[in-house]
């Protein structure tokens, strides 16, 4: 018995060390973004500002959709997601930022009111395995083409993806949009939890290639693998190659107004936005910042005009479409 | 036959043959090798040397039949009912298929459960319990049944009874039986024959009442009942003891072994022997007497008259075996 | 009066043991722990019915994921029964050499979680895999039914296995050789003695790799194999309504009672003997041929079920941190894994200790009750309970949303009925009556419980403690939606960082996990090595 209480004890111990919280409450952020990307930034903030931060990770959606269930009661003080339509689905909740931040940020990347601000842009591709011998999309409309019937890979429950459907959306209207993914149906995609895994699998002929974003597959390279698939920017300027930040906000009502707009500051600093473009192999968006390994100027690769902002009016009805279509 | 566990001999040269339709039981201390003898007969366990039944060699040098070939019954000591099935099942178990389907209602007859062959194990009583495990023995018509410990299971009162039954049953079916017990009286009772095992051994092997009367050693004695031993010369074709004169054709030092009934108690002429103890039992007492030099001797005799501790008696044996001492 | 000799008729011996004391104590405790494992149903059955679904899955749909479901719970069950009954008749009724060595490398995969199984599955086989990079050989990655079956199969055998040893040692090995003696061969005898009497432990066996494969998310996400928990999470983490998610949650909810209903309904009406009397066991002997395919089978086992996840997860170490990936370090992870283990393990054993008691010593007519909705709150699919939870949280006690109290609540309530069960085992062995002597001899009631009771149902209490131990470090649904913020786990380092295609660190994780599960693994083993 005597060992039951010791082990007792040393649980309590154990979780007592493990508490890191104090008095004041640390600056907490929701973060969609993977902790494997975020965490090295976060942990370089911490040190350079002497604040303490909790990250909450979770996908971005589902975050958003936390973030609506807890409503003002929320512990969150920055919302990082990374898309467009779960910050927009959230913009009620959200405090204006600064001028002075927004500033330093090209307007296409941010919400229009300012609620929200672009840290980093993502661009929609299609990753292919080197080997294939199908035909290579020219617009979003050829990647229906039935000879890629069965071996295409999707993710349609990913915030990214949805993003995609509700830029499509936006552009040609619900008729349009649910025809094109009854089509992408009918195909029989091989549909994934995630993008990487769709990177994956094309990287090893499993699928001949997928609608992912960019940089999956230059961080499988990284990792040591991805020599047999390769990215393709859709050259249509469809929202195949749809310009995607991932972006910040900071609550209203926060209890740490400065450490929050301190960190959306950490953000944009050239720090971070190197580490964007060398380490995580997304485009910076500040001027002057250099690119990583592998990756094309972001004014080579033409991409639709979208009002980011107006994603979230139709995010609904984006994952509403996708069951529709029987997607999941 | 012979078998060893490692280093330790469970049997030893062990040697029986039984008459068939006859109940022989192996009787002996805990750990004397007695359920090992009947394992091995049953094919449970290997052995060196060789078992026949009923002129059918089952082990010998280059034979060995498996169990389920042996024709062989065995009642376990906790009965090994199978809890998952009927009584009824139970006891078709190891008859054919399409054998009679009366056989286990004759069975159940036999062993006095007539319809309860629908109830589970568990549902009966330690006794009726037992009279399945009997039954289901006995139900392929085996050559021999081995009855391990049988009654062991069972309060005393329920043990005679069912002890009676038992013989009668298989009286009965004519079974050649071979029982295992560690219990005397029981052996005593209800066997034809019994072998007295001692250290995987069988020291000796008689009917009951030879072997009460006249046991092989002072060993064997002293097991089946009460004895007391008296250190004595052998001179002459006589031992002479303070209970009196007895013939023997042993010389020198030898031991007389007398049973507590075979010693009367006098009081009054010449005595020889002081009262220790009494313990009165109702239909007799059973009085234990100091001889000069310490040596206690126990009588048994009627409920009167009541000795007392203390009283001068004579004690006198009408009957005693002599053994050679041991060196 | 009957002429003839006069007997005593026997005393009639009173079958009923006396009445059990009332136990008012125990009731009320085990009450109080009861009462709040029935919010997360209840919160849900409100939800639904108040909130209505949201934008309902279709029929088809319905249909499509409850069909999936229910061949993947029926396959993996009959799977892991089949491999977790070989492997614990090889290793308590033979005469195999290296018994107790196999005894416990076939229960050691419980440690390994179904996402790991599947993460294994995924690296060794397909292009690039361990699998190729050795023999040359691609095997094609088995996803969706095929993958989930295997992975969820060999990983859930050693769960059968833990269960069924203990049932073959309670099997009076008499009754065997009672079936060899009345003429039946080997395969018969274990064909009408053994397996039926068996029945009870492949029945509780089968309940719980059942439940487990019901409500497993790890492995059919990583796998794609589309079942109710994976549609939920989904549903979950991709749409802002979650009202269709909690609907699915209750269709998932009922799924899970059905299984416990069967259950119960396929429970033998053998009741069973007074045990047998402990005697040295007789081994089964098996001839040379046997032996080899013996050790075959139980060798290629360990080789799938071991050595290859651990030389996976190796391998892909050895890759990344050659390709110059981090592992990071790890130690925050292993230490808020390992204190909140042992604390919802020890709170467990404490919450199943009343349970245990009203159940067994102080049982009353509400006992039946009580047992059925402690497995009813077991087999709630852990999914389902963290959305409930998070309704619930967000409606009611707010201060509890997001706390370690609340995940560490959710753990005991989940894992309640493993903790009870097994101190359930420990009291059934023991004598009441030991209470009452120890009462007579002028301890108070507390006294007894500290000086009696409770040491003699130690061996109960740790298995129990070490049960809730492994089910916890594993647990990956309800942690992942009810952890307070910052609070990452192993669990959740090796689902999130599989999820971004960070396989280093994963791996990293995962042995850190097993490494730490050993121990509460060899604490269940030890039971039955004693016993061989």
């Amino acid at each position: 018995m005597k060992k039951l209480y010791v082990l007792l004890a040393l649980g309590a111990l154990i979780l007592a060390a493990c508490d890191s919280g104090g008095d004041d409450g640390p600056l907490v952020i929701y973060s969609g973004r993977a902790e494997e990307l975020v965490q090295p930034l976060i942990d370089r903030f911490e040190q350079e500002s002497g604040i303490e931060v909790d990250v909450r990770y979770a996908g971005s959606t589902d975050l958003a959709a936390t973030l609506l269930q807890e409503g003002e009661a929320t512990e969150a003080d920055v919302f990082y997601a990374q898309d467009p339509a779960s910050l927009g689905s959230v913009a009620s909740l959200l405090a204006p930022i600064d001028d002075e931040i927004l500033d330093r940020v090209e307007p296409r990347f941010s919400d229009k009111d300012g609620r929200w601000v672009g840290t980093s842009g993502r661009v929609r591709v299609f990753v292919y395995n080197t080997g294939t011998d199908l035909p290579l999309p020219e617009t979003i409309d050829d990647v229906n083409d039935p000879a890629w019937a069965g071996q295409l890979g999707i993710a349609p429950t990913n915030g990214s993806f949805l993003a995609f459907v509700s830029a499509m959306i936006l552009e040609r209207g619900e008729e349009e949009t649910l025809a094109w993914l009854e089509e992408l149906a009918a195909n029989q995609p091989v549909t994934f939890d995630g993008n990487a895994p769709i990177v994956d699998a094309t990287d090893a002929g499993e699928i001949q290639g997928g609608l992912v974003n960019h940089y999956y597959l230059l961080r499988l390279r990284a990792e040591g693998g991805g020599t047999g698939a390769e990215n393709l920017f859709i050259p249509a300027g469809d929202v195949g190659s749809l310009v995607m930040p991932a972006g910040a906000g900071i609550i209203e009502g926060t209890d740490q107004p400065d450490a929050a707009a301190q960190f959306v500051d950490f953000l944009l600093s050239e720090e971070s936005q190197e580490y964007f473009a060398t380490e995580t192999f997304e485009f910076p968006v500040i001027e002057g910042v250099e690119l990583g390994q592998g990756m094309p100027d972001l004014s080579e690769i033409v991409s639709p005009d979208i009002d980011l902002s107006a994603l979230a009016d139709v995010l609904e009805d984006a994952t509403r479409l996708v069951s529709e279509a029987g997607l999941v | 036959m012979n078998k060893s566990y490692g280093d330790v001999l469970a049997l030893n040269d062990f040697n029986l043959d039984v008459w068939e339709g006859s109940l022989l039981t192996l009787l002996g201390p805990s750990g004397c090798g007695k359920t090992t003898a009947l394992r091995v007969i049953a094919g449970f366990e290997q052995a060196e040397g060789s078992v026949e039944i009923r002129g059918r060699k089952v082990l010998g040098p280059g034979v060995f039949v498996p169990p389920e070939k042996r024709r062989v019954g065995m009642v376990f000591q906790d009965y090994a009912l199978f809890p998952h099935m009927t009584v009824a099942r139970n006891i078709g178990y190891g008859l054919d298929r399409d054998r009679d389907p009366k056989r286990v209602d004759e069975l159940l007859d036999l062993v006095g459960l007539t319809g309860l062959g629908d109830r589970m194990p568990g549902e009966l009583s330690g006794g009726q319990q037992q009279r399945v495990a009997l039954a289901r023995a006995m139900a392929p018509s085996p050559d021999v049944v081995l009855l391990d410990e049988p009654f062991s299971n069972l309060d005393a009162n329920l043990r005679d009874r069912v002890r009676r039954e038992l013989k009668l049953i298989l009286a009965e079916a004519r079974t050649t039986a071979v029982l295992v017990t560690h219990d005397q009286e029981e052996a005593l009772a209800s066997s034809d024959l019994v072998a007295v095992m001692y250290q995987g051994r069988v020291v000796q092997f008689d009917t009951p009442a030879e072997l009460y009367t006249r046991p092989a050693d002072p060993w064997v004695a002293a097991f089946l009942g009460v004895a007391d031993a008296l250190n004595a010369t052998g001179h002459r074709g006589y031992a002479d003891t303070m209970l009196g004169r007895f013939k023997t054709d042993l010389r020198g030092p030898v031991v007389v072994v007398v049973r507590p009934e075979d010693v009367q108690l006098s009081m009054g002429e010449a005595p020889n022997a002081v009262v220790a103890h009494t313990e009165f039992f109702g239909h007799d007492q059973l009085v234990t007497v100091a001889l000069p030099g310490g040596t206690r001797v126990r009588s048994r005799i009627g409920p009167r008259p009541r000795y007392e501790p203390g009283d001068h008696v004579r004690a006198r044996a009408s009957h005693a075996r002599v053994f050679p001492a041991r060196s | 009066m009957t002429a003839g000799p006069l007997t005593a008729s026997p005393q009639a011996k009173s079958a009923a043991r006396r009445s059990p004391r009332p136990g008012w104590g125990w009731w009320l405790a085990a009450l109080a722990v009861l009462a709040p494992t029935m919010v997360p149903p209840l919160t849900l059955l409100a939800q639904v019915i108040g909130g209505g679904v949201g934008s309902a899955v279709s029929l088809g749909r319905l249909a499509e994921l409850l069909a999936g479901t229910v061949a993947l719970t029926v396959a993996v069950t009959a799977t892991a029964l089949a491999i977790g009954t070989a492997t614990a008749w090889l290793t308590t009724r033979t005469d195999l050499p290296g018994r107790r060595f196999w005894m416990v490398t076939a229960a050691l995969p419980l440690v390994i979680p179904s996402y790991m199984a599947a993460l294994t599955l995924i690296g060794a086989t397909g292009p690039r895999g361990l699998i190729e990079s050795w023999l040359g050989v691609a095997i094609p990655t088995p996803y969706g039914f095929l993958g989930a079956w295997l992975a969820l199969s060999v990983f859930l055998a050693p769960m059968a296995h833990l269960i069924l040893t203990p049932g073959l040692h309670a099997i009076d090995p008499a009754t065997e050789e009672a079936g060899t003696g009345l003429g039946a061969g080997r395969w018969r005898v274990f064909r009408t003695i053994t397996l039926p009497q068996l029945r009870p432990a492949l029945v509780s066996a089968g309940l719980m790799v059942g439940l487990y494969t019901v409500s497993d998310f790890g492995a059919v996400s990583l796998l794609r194999f589309d079942t109710f928990t994976r549609a939920i999470y989904t549903l979950y983490a991709g749409q802002i309504d979650r009202r269709p998610a909690a609907a699915l949650s209750v269709v998932l909810m009922l799924l899970a009672l059905c299984i416990l209903v069967v259950e119960r309904r396929t429970r033998s009406r053998a009741g069973y003997l007074s045990p047998p009397t402990r005697r040295a066991r007789r081994l089964e002997a098996l001839g040379r041929g046997h032996r080899v395919a013996a050790f075959g089978f139980l060798g290629g086992y360990a080789l799938i079920s071991l050595f290859l996840p651990i030389a996976v997860l190796g391998y892909w170490i050895v890759r990344g941190v050659g390709a110059g990936n981090e592992i990071g370090p790890l130690w925050d992870e292993v230490g808020r894994s390992l204190g909140v283990s042992l604390t919802a393990a020890l709170l467990a054993v404490v919450a199943a200790y009343p349970v245990a008691m009203v159940t067994t010593w102080r049982r009353r007519r509400l006992s039946g009750v009580v047992e059925t909705s402690v497995w009813g709150v077991y087999s709630l699919p852990h999914i389902a309970v963290g959305v409930a939870v998070i309704v619930f949280a967000l409606r009611g006690p707010r201060l509890l949303y997001q706390t370690l109290a609340l995940l560490l609540a959710v753990y005991v309530g989940m894992f309640l009925a493993q903790a009870a069960s097994s101190i359930q085992d420990s009291l059934l062995r023991a004598d009441p009556d030991l209470e009452d002597a120890s009462r007579g001899l002028g301890r108070t009631a507390l006294q007894t419980l500290a000086r009696v009771t409770i040491p003699i149902t130690t061996p109960g209490i740790l298995a129990g403690a070490a049960l809730v131990f492994i089910s916890v470090i594993k647990e990956l649904p309800a942690t992942l939606l009810l952890r307070p913020t910052g609070f990452e786990t192993l669990a959740i380092r090796i689902w999130s960082s599989t999820g971004e295609g960070f396989y280093t660190r994963a791996s990293a994780a995962s042995l850190a996990l097993l490494a730490v599960s050993i121990v509460p693994l060899l604490v269940l083993t030890r039971r039955d090595l004693a016993s061989t």
